[in-house]
């Protein structure tokens, strides 16, 4: 009725499957349940055949479909005839519905008796195990006993293929039924290590010539198989369970079981057994997967949950020594891809740019493609996808490790890779100005020039972390606000980088067309825009303490000029996306608490300022009390707007904001006691006190400390 | 009830009744369908049936090859006399107790075989008073079950060695034969039939690839007396413990459950046996086959189930 034959192709036999689901569930419905039993058999029969075996993978899941399918018509059925709403219901204690749960048992019985009786050892497997759940109606202690059973069963087959799923199968049942049940998983783990140890190219030659597969791609079709056990075994596993399963994969040391592993297992304890995994990269016999394939796989799970620091300096070095040297460029991108965020994300700017000075290196090295490349030209589109596409089909893929093919990897190819390992570095960047410090930065943004939409894109990438410091990254979700403005101005001291920058949103802005959409203009207007305003931001402090300075006139009082200036700023167009407006006007009010205070006197050489002009007098000070008030409304309106906005980007830029005001007014008030900066200041603390959680750590740790806030 | 004019049912949903203890269950009549009747009788029947193959004997004593069976148990109840039907459904409750009719033979446990069987059958005839409405019979088997013993159970373990050194050299000499090792362990081969048969297989050494293991459940029957007997042995079930070349020094666990029906606890008596044996059967690609021959013996011990 089925047989798995060449000529059907791949389509012709999910057909044939399906046709046989819907042929099993009508006889079902039509009280057939031998003719349902066999069709079940036949199709679990299909599960011994390894005829086409590429295709096994994809057979066990249609065939296993059916399985399931079939298991659960029956154990519907014998869950009808016991009366009871749930397998778990306790049975009513009245004599009739007593008879029927004995009833439904003897139903149980004699399904199991049946399959017990089929000749074949893979169907008469498969077919208890999709029908393990109806064990629960004969004694809730059947399944471990069942489970443990078939898995030592599986040694029976002969096949390692066919064990491998025929085991995964056991696993993902024991699942279904009862996920604290272990001891099985660890059977089927130590066998299958024990039989994968025994595949060598040699013994499996004929097998492999008769198939046209190479051994890499036939090992490759144990993945999904091993994964699935791996997934099951790591599930709520203790330390324990990853030293066990260390323990039985040093039979096999193979390198494909050593990658499932560590993407099965938590990154914790893959982190927390760094030394000892690392050791296993390096005794692992790469076959199945190759080498780089390991420490990338190690690499992810260090990045999402790190070691002790001096281990994974440690790691990083030994381990950043053979990428370096790693043949095939796509592999080393791909690995330094994965690497770079160790040091971005846990040593310094010099540590990456070590990483980076090989990268720029290798890429540099790559030959250019022939095919002339631009924006939007057809050429660079392609490139990009091809080289993108390792990145789609990543490790779970069954082929991965055996494509990519090397030396082909032209400079435009490589782009992509490059791309995102610049992402990295700009998402765990503490301080803007760092990127400065990494003499290989302008070289690797150097690299994109042959491609302008990738070009394009850094440039975006760049723009945007120096525009919303806190908006690219998880890890500085709340960006110092107090440094960017010392950013801001160290920029500006720095000529050549105010230069770099100005070519990063020049180029951007040079590369609108006509063929640009609506969304991308507006996109690259907000970037340029808000780089324009970061440096106005300074800019303006830096002209209101020059106007502060300036004697005021006779007739139109003392600071008629930073007036007109704060009308101005007022007037001025600002996105209500950033907090520029705010900033300049705290750095304002700053500027004048310090000068009511008598701290600073802002004089200039020859100049008399207004201080002396207006000794004593009490206009002047009013007057600098009005400016005070108008600037904390400014500052006070905009705090209401963020706390509108009710989002945490929005609540720590309030934090920061509000803890800078109240420190202003702290100021001023411990030298004026003018009482009504005292609501004001009232306000700014219960501002803080709300949004205090979202403030970055070292603002924190200030604001604990400082009992004028606390107070 | 199913649309029967006449029909039988058993207490027992197994349909499985201890000797000893009475088998009981409702005769149901449905008396639309049927007003009167001649008289209804019940009649509980238990057997060995046996028979000689033809290939043990001659060919005038296959003529005769059914040997003449032993009644274990035969009662017959007169349920009602001859009379009217109420123009319902009419049941008649029954037991029976059972005990052997006679002294030589106890109740042996029910058997399907081959040339022995061991059947407990349940009959009612409701005799018809005239043409139109004829004889009604219904015949139903139920299971017999001897009460389990009571005794403490000891495991009789059994080293499974087979090897190619055990093989007299002659053949060994034509080179056809690989060399091979296989050991392993059955756990007992005094087997509680309501357990599994169980063990493992360790293929230490072979020289040429497996194509599969089976282990072969053989019922042995042998009948007759005085004049001559037939011993007979027959594949109950064939179960493949391992399927392909599997891994050399691998354990294989060796797992079979006894069907119902077709055993019983192995029986002597001085008229027929019914025996059991354990074949494992180890086939290699080039058809040639390894087989080692494990006799068993069932018993009924307990009343813990293999399911």
């Amino acid at each position: 009725m089925l047989q798995t034959r060449r000529d059907l192709t791949q389509q012709e036999y999910t057909k044939h499957i399906d046709f046989l689901h819907q042929q099993l569930v009508s006889s079902w419905a039509a009280d057939q349940r031998v003719t349902s039993l066999k069709i079940a058999i036949q199709n679990a029969k299909t599960m011994t055949n390894t005829e086409v075996l590429q295709f096994y993978p994809s057979k066990f899941v249609l065939s296993t479909e059916i399985l399931d399918t079939f298991g659960k018509l029956v154990y519907e059925r014998i869950l009808e005839r016991s009366g009871r709403p749930s397998v778990d219901a306790p049975p009513s204690s009245d004599p009739q519905a007593f008879e029927r749960n004995e009833s439904a048992k003897e139903m149980c019985k004699n399904w199991f008796y049946k399959i017990a009786s089929i000749r074949e050892l893979i169907p008469r497997m498969y077919i208890e195990m999709a029908l393990l759940a109806c064990y629960r109606f004969l004694s809730l202690t059947e399944y471990d006993t069942a489970l443990e059973r078939l898995a030592k069963m599986c040694r029976g087959i002969g096949d390692p293929l066919i064990a491998a799923y025929c085991r995964a199968y056991i696993c993902r049942k024991g699942m279904e039924v009862s996920p604290k049940l272990r001891k099985h998983l660890y059977i089927v783990f130590e066998d299958f290590c024990t039989s994968f140890s025994q595949l060598t190219p040699d013994r499996l030659q004929h097998i492999l010539r008769e198939c046209e597969l190479s051994f890499s791609e036939y090992l490759a079709l144990f993945v999904p198989a091993l994964e699935w056990i791996l997934q099951c075994l790591s599930h709520r596993s203790s330390d324990d369970t990853l030293n066990t399963i260390l323990h039985w994969y040093e039979r096999c040391n193979n390198s494909l079981v050593l990658d499932a592993v560590m993407t099965s297992f938590d990154p914790k304890y893959v982190s927390d057994n760094a030394l000892r995994f690392a050791d296993l990269i390096k005794k692992a016999d790469g076959l199945g997967c190759p080498q780089h394939q390991l420490y990338m796989s190690f690499g992810l799970s260090l990045v999402l949950s790190y070691p002790d620091k001096a281990v994974l300096r440690r790691i990083l070095r030994d381990h950043w020594k053979v990428i370096v040297q790693l043949e095939n460029p796509d592999d080393f991108l791909r690995c330094a891809d994965v690497y770079i965020e160790i040091p971005a994300k846990h040593f310094t700017a010099a540590d990456v740019d070590h990483l980076l000075g090989d990268i720029v290196r290798r890429v540099g090295e790559l030959p250019t493609s022939t095919v002339s490349t631009g924006a939007g030209s057809p050429g660079a589109i392609a490139a990009a996808a091809a080289a993108a596409a390792p990145i789609v089909s990543g490790a779970a893929s069954p082929t991965a490790g055996a494509a990519a093919p090397i030396s082909t990897l032209t400079l435009e190819q490589a782009l992509p890779r490059l791309q995102s390992i610049l992402d990295k570095i700009l998402t765990h960047l503490r301080n803007f100005s760092d990127l400065f410090e990494m003499r290989h930065f302008l070289p690797m943004v150097d690299l994109f020039q042959t491609d302008l939409v990738i070009r394009n894109e850094v440039c975006k990438s760049i723009l945007t972390r120096f525009a919303y410091p806190g908006s690219t990254s998880l890890f500085v979700s709340a960006v110092d606000r107090s440094e960017v403005l010392a950013e801001a101005t160290q920029l500006l001291t720095d000529l050549p980088r105010v230069n770099t920058m100005m070519y990063f949103a020049k180029s951007l802005h040079d590369s609108v067309n006509i063929m640009t959409v609506d969304d991308e203009r507006r996109q690259i207007t907000e970037l340029i825009l808000a780089f324009v305003r970061r440096w106005l931001v300074s800019y303006i402090a830096n002209v209101a303490s020059f106007l502060i300075g300036l004697p005021g006139s006779p007739d139109q009082g003392p600071f008629f000029i930073l007036r007109q200036f704060l009308e101005a700023l007022e007037s001025y167009p600002w996105n209500n996306t950033s907090d520029g407006k705010a900033w300049c006007f705290l750095s304002i009010m700053k500027a004048l608490s310090h000068l009511r205070t008598n701290r600073s006197r802002f004089n200039y050489l020859g100049v008399i300022p207004n201080s002396v002009l207006y000794d004593s007098d009490d206009r002047y000070e009013a007057e600098v009390d009005s400016l005070l008030d108008i600037i904390a409304e400014q500052v006070t309106a905009h705090l209401a707007d963020l706390k509108r906005e009710d989002s945490s980007h929005a609540a720590a830029r309030r934090a920061t904001l509000s803890l800078h005001l109240s420190h202003i007014l702290n100021d001023y008030f411990s030298c004026t006691e003018a009482t009504g900066a005292m609501a004001l200041l009232q306000s700014a603390r219960a501002n803080l006190r709300e949004t205090s959680s979202h403030l970055p750590t070292s603002l924190h740790a200030l604001f604990r400390s400082d009992p004028s806030v606390v107070s | 009830m199913s649309g029967k004019v006449l029909d039988i049912h058993l207490d027992h949903i197994d349909k499985t009744f201890q000797a000893g203890e009475c088998v009981s269950g409702t005769i149901l009549i449905d008396g639309r369908k049927r007003s009167s009747h001649n008289g209804i009788t019940l009649t509980l029947k238990g057997t060995v049936l046996m028979k000689h193959s033809s290939r043990n004997t001659g060919a005038f004593e296959a003529f005769y090859n059914s040997v003449r069976p032993i009644d274990l148990i035969f009662h017959t109840l007169e349920l009602a006399p001859a009379g009217k039907l109420p123009s319902t459904i009419l049941e008649l409750p029954f037991s029976i107790p059972l005990l052997p009719t006679a002294e030589e033979f106890p109740l042996y446990e029910t058997y399907h075989g081959v040339f022995v069987s061991i059947q407990y059958n349940i009959r009612v005839d409701v005799k018809g008073r005239s043409f139109m409405s004829g004889d009604l019979s219904e015949t139903i088997e139920f299971l017999l079950e001897n009460p389990p013993r009571n005794i403490s159970f000891k495991p009789t373990p059994v080293d499974i060695l087979i090897s190619s050194s055990a093989i007299d050299s002659v053949k060994k000499g034509a080179n056809v034969i690989p060399k091979f090792k296989i050991t392993g362990k059955i756990n007992s081969t005094l087997c509680p039939i309501t357990r599994p048969f169980s063990g493992e297989l360790v293929v230490e050494e072979m020289g040429s690839k497996i194509r599969t293991i089976d282990l072969q459940l053989i019922r042995v029957e042998t009948c007759g007396c005085a004049d001559g007997f037939s011993r007979d042995a027959t594949e109950i079930q064939n179960i493949q413990i391992s399927e392909g070349d599997v891994l050399r020094n691998f354990p294989i666990p060796i797992y079979m459950i006894f069907p119902r029906l077709f055993t019983c606890p192995t029986v002597s008596s001085k008229n027929f046996k019914i025996e059991f044996e354990v074949l494992i059967n180890v086939q290699l690609e080039n058809n040639h086959v390894i087989a080692e021959r494990f006799p068993i013996k069932l018993i009924r011990l307990d009343e813990k189930e293999s399911f």
